[in-house]
């Protein structure tokens, strides 16, 4: 059946029904998995018998979400019943890597970005999909409606075949020729050879040197990938997803408990893209709940796949790397970015442009993101520091007044330990309620743990003698950092940079991106395809 | 009448419940509330006037004039991370002056320690005892320690807890440490809270031996949580580990022997311990097939739970029929208390398995959100006023079940039931986060 919609109306898909249940259908090999039908008796007496949130059920698995009031992000009172099939982990391999690998290898690129970008489509605004995807993430995502409706509007922009065919051209790039080109078949190899020491002993046993060969060539393979993706954006799944599609890969995406409506739509969206390309035969979009170890001893076992990509904390990636021993692991850690701010960019005439740049760097994905900047540096003394924070709390102000930020209870607990518990010696400028700010900015004169920051619109500012002094600081589990003014980054990112951190950018740019550029330090499809000289 | 005349006029009636509670098992929980509605006030009054962090965080939010019990518990409580708000920095550069500033911030003592050079943390702290200001720390797991102060009038108050509960113990057990020969799996003394205690209960009792018998010092303990950094720092840790972990077997074979005079003489023993070491001792024992008849009336005392030797936690019931096999300690005998550094008063356990708050603090759970609730599961929290140099309203980082349910073994007021674990974290949902360690 080629339409959506009347799928979607017939299996009664994607939609809460007057019970609260919505039914999510999972993709096992290009086949759709369907949830059997159940009733919400059923599913609290499974709830109840577990911690409330998940169950597992026969053929089932239930997760419970909390319906949000939107103006005020609180709980209304009402719940979402996430129903969805159970997963049988050895359907989900590919048994035979070689058939596999013969069809994917030899399809070809612009098919398969044909079909990543059918996928796109399916999910892209005023499309069926959309239409009931938007309304469920909505009811329960703890974004701000600004935030979430760009994301959600971007799922179909993400799959653009032309963008992903830029990320590969560049990201597989070798020499000047475009990355496109080794996946689609094998590339030849013009430059010098070393013959070899075998060669060169042999001519101790023969005499001469037998002639080398002319013909090497360079491809870049498909592989079998599973991601494990998170669930702070909708989109994630969707864009682990799309660089196993630009690979020619084999996958399994594992849905985030998070983001299931969206994972849901993209397992529908994967299927009605197209079934006669080898890719809908070979990707899974499925849920379970991690660490589960029935799963998961399964998919971690080490021949069940050549790539595994986490999203996820150090302790998820260590699990992995343990029982998966010898598959390579592409992580993706949790990280936070700072921003760097050099007394040229404080003069009265500069001030307010570094203010506007230094709090858009700390809203990105309403500060939720990895690249979102939790601490600004500024080269200045204690009441620098605190004419800074007075004009980023009258940004931030502004931006409270354009888009509000109801903050949900836990984000209200972190705000409340970090100011009387590790930021209690700290200045603090708060924004809106003088209890529970809706956004702050706080003056720390020593350093302070990061470990309760509310990451929900709050700065703080460390006076810095030297902007060189707060380099000293940085390690690998800074994203990214934004400078100014322009002259200070460029003198500073090679020392930025050989910390480990992935990007040094001009201060107010810090979600600024292209096609192909590196992601925590890595070009994620040169990691993903399997490179072979032939 | 000062701030602090008042506080001590709140303290007095509250002290004369906790004795009524301690020995006759009474307690009227109305003229509690109502006495700890008055303590909170008069505290909140206090650090208001002396604590300069406490101040600071009341006039943010417009909090001086409050004299709301429960909006003050709600708004201006701090969490165990109020001792661990200095900065590594002054440490790392032994800049002591910057400590002594920061610690003039959280205590409102107006600590003045001279032009005396200090150039380490352990003088930092006789330097401070010297000058009237005790203060206690804790190691955590990542090195960065709470320092917790106390003048004489909080000191005063904590002792004055300690010896009522033991004179309970007393009435209870027929326990009198004096009589006792005490086996301290600790080390003898320093500023560390279970060395200090150690050394406390050693003074008290007839005899005494220590597993460690050396003060533990700060710098060395500092070193050792967060590795060497100069090849001093990789030789003191050497001879460090050589005297402890190093030296286990000698440690052991002394504290076990300085048993037999005591066994003997069918003088009582009282062992006090973290829960650890007390499995150590189990494990040197059965290693040894051997077993110890210590006389009748003796006892155990769990303390300072198990922290980083969590993974090698065993059920409690298990360590104490162990302990039973191993020491002759009945069950009944083996005792023990939860508590923190910043109270000035433990929490004994029952026969029945629950944590008794002493009337001395106002305990409350704190829900998801960080507000007070009187009763149910969530975040440990309590009102001390009896925490007079710092500001005693505090949100710990334990999720328990608090209840006002009579219980069976007849101690009334509030108590813990079932399990204390520590409460979670926020669950990292995506790429965005901070790992619990960074500091910028």
């Amino acid at each position: 059946m080629n339409d959506l919609a009347g799928f979607l109306r017939e299996h009664r898909l994607l939609e809460a029904d007057a019970e609260g249940m919505v039914r999510i259908p999972f993709l096992v090999k290009g086949q759709l998995r369907l949830p059997r039908e159940t009733c919400r008796h059923e599913l609290e007496a499974a709830l109840a018998k577990s911690n409330g949130s998940y169950a597992a059920l026969a053929g089932l698995q239930v997760v419970r979400e909390a319906v949000l009031d939107r103006a005020t992000l609180k709980p209304d009172g009402a719940y979402q019943y996430l129903v969805m099939p159970a997963v049988d982990p050895l359907e989900l391999i590919e048994t035979d890597a070689a058939v596999v690998a013969d069809a994917l290898a030899a399809l070809p690129v612009e098919e398969a970005l044909a079909f990543a970008g059918r996928v796109g489509e399916q999910l892209g605004p005023e499309q069926p999909l959309y239409e009931r995807m938007a309304p469920l993430v909505r009811r329960t995502s703890d974004t701000p409606d600004a935030w979430l409706e760009l994301a959600l509007g971007g799922m179909s922009i993400a799959a653009s075949p032309a963008a992903l065919k830029a990320q590969l051209d560049l990201e597989l790039g070798y020499g000047k020729l475009p990355g496109g080109r080794f996946l689609d078949g094998w590339v030849p190899f013009e430059g010098p050879r070393d013959p070899g020491h075998t060669t060169v002993l042999g001519v101790g046993v023969h005499g001469d040197a037998p002639p080398v060969s002319t013909a090497r060539a360079i491809r870049a393979l498909p592989t079998r990938q599973l991601h494990i993706t998170a669930g702070n954006s909708p989109v994630i799944p969707l864009v682990s997803c799309l660089r196993a599609l630009a690979t020619k890969s084999a996958s399994v995406v594992k849905i985030p408990s998070g983001a299931l409506v969206a994972g849901g739509a993209l397992a529908l969206a994967l299927h009605f893209a197209g079934r006669r390309c080898a890719l809908a035969r070979h990707t899974s979009a499925v849920y379970w709940p991690g660490g589960n170890a029935a799963v998961e001893d399964v998919l971690f076992h080490p021949a069940a796949f050549d790539r595994i990509v986490v999203w996820g904390a150090p302790d998820a990636v260590e699990s992995v790397n343990r029982r998966a021993k010898g598959v390579k692991v592409l992580s993706f850690h949790p990280r936070y970015a700072v921003s760097m701010i050099g007394r040229e960019a404080l003069g009265s005439g500069r001030l307010g442009d570094t203010v506007r740049a230094g709090v858009a760097d700390a809203l990105v994905w309403n500060q939720k993101a990895c690249i979102a900047s939790l601490v600004h540096y500024v080269e200045t003394d204690l009441e620098g520091a605190r004419a800074y924070a007075k004009a980023l709390a009258v940004e931030l102000g502004a931006w409270q007044r354009t888009y509000p930020n109801p903050l949900l209870d836990p984000t209200i607990a972190k705000l409340r330990r970090a100011r009387r518990g590790p930021w209690l010696a700290a200045e603090w400028f708060p924004v809106g309620n003088a209890l529970v700010p809706e956004a702050a900015v706080v003056v720390a004169e020593g350093d302070v743990s990061l470990s309760e920051h509310p990451m929900s619109r709050v700065i703080v500012v460390r006076p810095v003698a030297h902007l060189e002094d707060a380099v000293q600081r940085l390690t690998k589990v800074v994203s990214q950092v934004g400078v100014a003014p322009e002259p200070r980054r460029q003198a500073l990112r090679t020392s930025i940079a050989a910390r480990g951190v992935s990007a040094v950018l001009p201060l107010g740019e810090a979600d600024t991106t292209f096609a192909g550029m590196p992601h925590d330090n890595l070009r994620p499809l040169s990691e993903l395809v399997s490179w072979a000289v032939g | 009448m000062s701030t602090l005349e008042a506080l001590q006029a709140a303290q007095e009636p509250i002290k004369a419940l906790y004795l009524t509670w301690l020995i006759e098992k009474t307690l009227d929980l109305a003229e509690l509330e109502r006495l700890h509605a008055a303590a909170t006030v008069a505290g909140h009054r206090h650090w208001l006037a002396t604590v300069p962090v406490y101040r600071k965080l009341a006039e943010s939010m417009g909090a001086a004039g409050w004299d709301d019990p429960p909006q003050i518990r709600s708004e201006l409580a701090s969490t165990d991370d109020l001792f661990k708000t200095w900065s590594d920095e002054w440490l790392d550069t032994g800049n002591f002056e910057a400590l002594t500033g920061w610690l003039n911030q959280v205590c409102g003592t107006g600590i003045d320690l001279g032009g005396e050079k200090i150039t380490r943390l352990e003088a930092w702290l006789e330097a401070l005892s010297a000058a009237g200001v005790q203060v206690t720390y804790s190691s955590g797991t990542s090195g960065h320690f709470s320092f917790v102060p106390r003048d004489e009038m909080t000191q005063l108050a904590l002792v004055e807890g300690a010896v009522a509960q033991l004179g309970q113990l007393r009435e209870d057990l027929g326990f009198e440490l004096s009589d006792t020969h005490a086996c301290l799996l600790s080390f003898r003394g320093g500023y560390q809270g279970m060395a200090h205690a150690a050394a406390r209960l050693g003074e008290l009792a007839a005899s005494q031996t220590f597993l460690f018998d050396f003060p533990l010092n700060a710098d060395l303990l500092r070193v050792a949580v967060r590795g060497p950094r100069t090849d001093d720092q990789r030789a003191a840790l050497e001879d460090f580990r050589a005297r402890t972990a190093g030296a286990r077997e000698q440690n052991f074979t002394r504290v076990i022997d300085a048993l037999v005079g005591p066994t003997a003489a069918k003088r009582p023993v009282f062992v006090y311990g973290t829960p650890f070491q007390v499995l150590d001792l189990c494990r040197v024992l059965e290693a040894r097939a051997q077993s110890l008849k210590l006389p009748a009336g003796s006892a155990l005392l769990l303390g300072g739970g198990w922290k980083s030797f969590e993974g090698e936690k065993v059920p409690r019931e298990d360590l104490v029929a162990r302990v039973e096999a191993l020491l002759g300690i009945p069950a009944a005998r083996s005792l023990e208390a939860y508590g923190m550094s910043e109270m000035n008063v433990q929490m004994p356990r029952c026969g029945h398995g629950r944590f008794h708050v002493p009337p001395v603090v106002w305990p409350m759970v704190y829900d998801e959100a960080l507000r007070p609730q009187a009763t149910g599961r969530g975040r440990f929290g309590f009102s001390d006023p009896f925490a007079a140099s710092y500001p005693g309203l505090f949100i710990s980082g334990d999720e328990v079940e608090l209840t006002k349910d009579a219980c069976p073994c007849g101690r009334p007021g509030f108590s813990i039931s079932g399990e204390v674990k520590r409460a979670a974290g926020a669950e990292m949902k995506g790429c965005g986060g901070v790992m619990a360690s960074v500091r910028a």
